[in-house]
């Protein structure tokens, strides 16, 4: 009997453990509840667990997003094998008033993201806070354009910021140096 | 008729004034100073603002109905070490000096200011809205070439900063019946950090190639308003984790149109 009511006690007490594991500098401390490409609610400390390279986008960019996208993939081909499985990759909507699940998806297509990779849409206070929490900024300067940030972020496990760089082809290499060294 | 006189008076004067300690502002056009002359000015639609910085007293009860946003409690990456450095610690939860519950709520950082205004089902006012509000004088909407206006904020920018002496709404409210939008404390606005970028990162021609050094004050609209020159240069220089000693915020929701 005392046996179980400490084992009761020790998964009440990991469970409320596991809620506020997150460390006091996560990226992930933003919260909230974001929609995917897939039209699913998530949390967004559900991307724990796993590294996760992260950048902000929009769908209906032409210039630098692409490059972004292009950058990330170039990373995620060079993950040596045995670290394929731990690591994600982001997409974050700036402009969600327009980037519904549906335009997300099919950006996911054309640009041939497998399930590694996760866009996300959220409110525009969540985007913006997100925003602030990984040093970038962006200004949506009439419909559907937007001045932003050319960042790519690595995040660990926990969602703590590993290291940022440009998302350009050659940008990207000090992430993929840091993937190389802590493999 | 005295009577309906009265209350078209009282009817008037809660439409302009507002209610809640909110002013309706009407919408209108902004041109923000970086812009040259010919580059289209900024509409701003209606919406209202809180007619008094958030102070100390409302910042507590906010923090006691949300202890996540405590002084010891606050996740470091919503704010530094400074945050709320300047309540005191009392019987193991900080508080406002006694002194200070009426003063503009400075240390907070901008997640903690964006929290605050959600709770209140607001939002904080983008740069824009802002920069439109604190440019009417004591008379005019656009007080910015009225004479001896802007010499009175440069006055103020000139003092060294220092934790706010004052209490809110001490001062003349302007045009709007808003107060303290100059001469108190700096504020958070919701996009504070937007407008030094690059657009596209790469090209951005058309955005802010009227933004740096010598061509900053040559193209722009009023290069004598050096006091937005300065609440822009100060906006891009902070993070949004900063906590600083004369930096407060106030809210804003949409206007009812």
């Amino acid at each position: 009997m005392r046996m179980l009511i400490i084992g009761l006690l020790y998964c009440f007490s990991t469970s409320i453990f596991a809620a506020s594991v997150l460390p006091s500098d996560s990226v992930y401390q933003v919260g909230g509840t974001w929609q995917t490409e897939n039209n699913e609610s998530i949390k967004l400390e559900s991307l724990a667990g796993k590294s996760q390279v992260i950048a902000l986008i929009f769908t209906g960019c032409s210039n630098a997003c692409p490059i972004i996208v292009e950058s990330m993939k170039r990373i995620e081909k060079q993950v040596p094998m045995n670290m394929r499985s731990k690591i994600g990759f982001v997409l974050v909507s700036l402009t969600p008033d327009t980037d519904y699940p549906k335009s997300l998806k099919a950006f996911a297509e054309k640009k041939g993201l497998n399930s590694n990779w996760k866009l996300l849409r959220g409110n525009n206070v969540l985007v913006r806070t997100l925003s602030n929490a990984l040093n970038e900024r962006y200004k949506v300067i009439k419909d559907g354009d937007v001045a932003h940030s050319n960042t790519v972020t690595l995040l660990n496990e926990q969602g703590q910021i590993q290291i940022q760089a440009s998302g350009t082809l050659t940008g990207i290499k000090p992430i993929l140096k840091f993937i190389e060294n802590n493999r | 008729m005295l009577r309906f006189c009265i209350v078209m008076l009282v009817f008037v004067s809660t439409n302009i004034w507002g209610q809640d300690g909110m002013a309706n502002i009407t919408a209108g056009e902004y041109r923000p100073l970086y812009l040259s002359s010919d580059s289209p000015v900024v509409s701003v639609s209606s919406f209202r603002l809180d007619k008094q910085p958030v102070t100390n007293r409302e910042f507590q009860r906010f923090v006691e109905d949300n202890p996540k946003w405590q002084r010891d409690a606050i996740p470091s990456l919503f704010a530094e070490n400074a945050y709320l450095s300047h309540w005191e610690n009392t019987s193991n939860q900080y508080e406002p000096n006694s002194t200070d519950l009426d003063k503009p709520v400075v240390f907070v950082s901008w997640y903690a200011a964006q929290t605050y205004c959600q709770a209140q089902q607001k939002r904080l006012p983008t740069v824009a809205e802002w920069e439109y509000v604190a440019q009417a004088s004591f008379t005019q909407k656009d007080g910015s070439q009225e004479k001896g206006y802007n010499q009175k904020i440069l006055d103020w920018y000139a003092k060294a900063a220092k934790q706010p002496a004052t209490e809110v709404g001490k001062d003349e409210p302007n045009y709007w019946g808003v107060h303290n939008m100059h001469g108190l404390i700096w504020e958070w606005t919701e996009d504070f950090n937007s407008n030094l970028i690059s657009g596209e990162s790469r090209d951005d021609s058309s955005v802010n190639k009227d933004l740096y050094c010598a061509s900053g004050s040559a193209g722009a609209v009023n290069p004598s308003d050096y006091a937005a020159f300065m609440r822009y240069g100060f906006r891009s220089s902070l993070n949004a984790k900063f906590t600083l000693s004369s930096l407060g915020f106030r809210c804003a929701t949409d206007g009812n149109d």
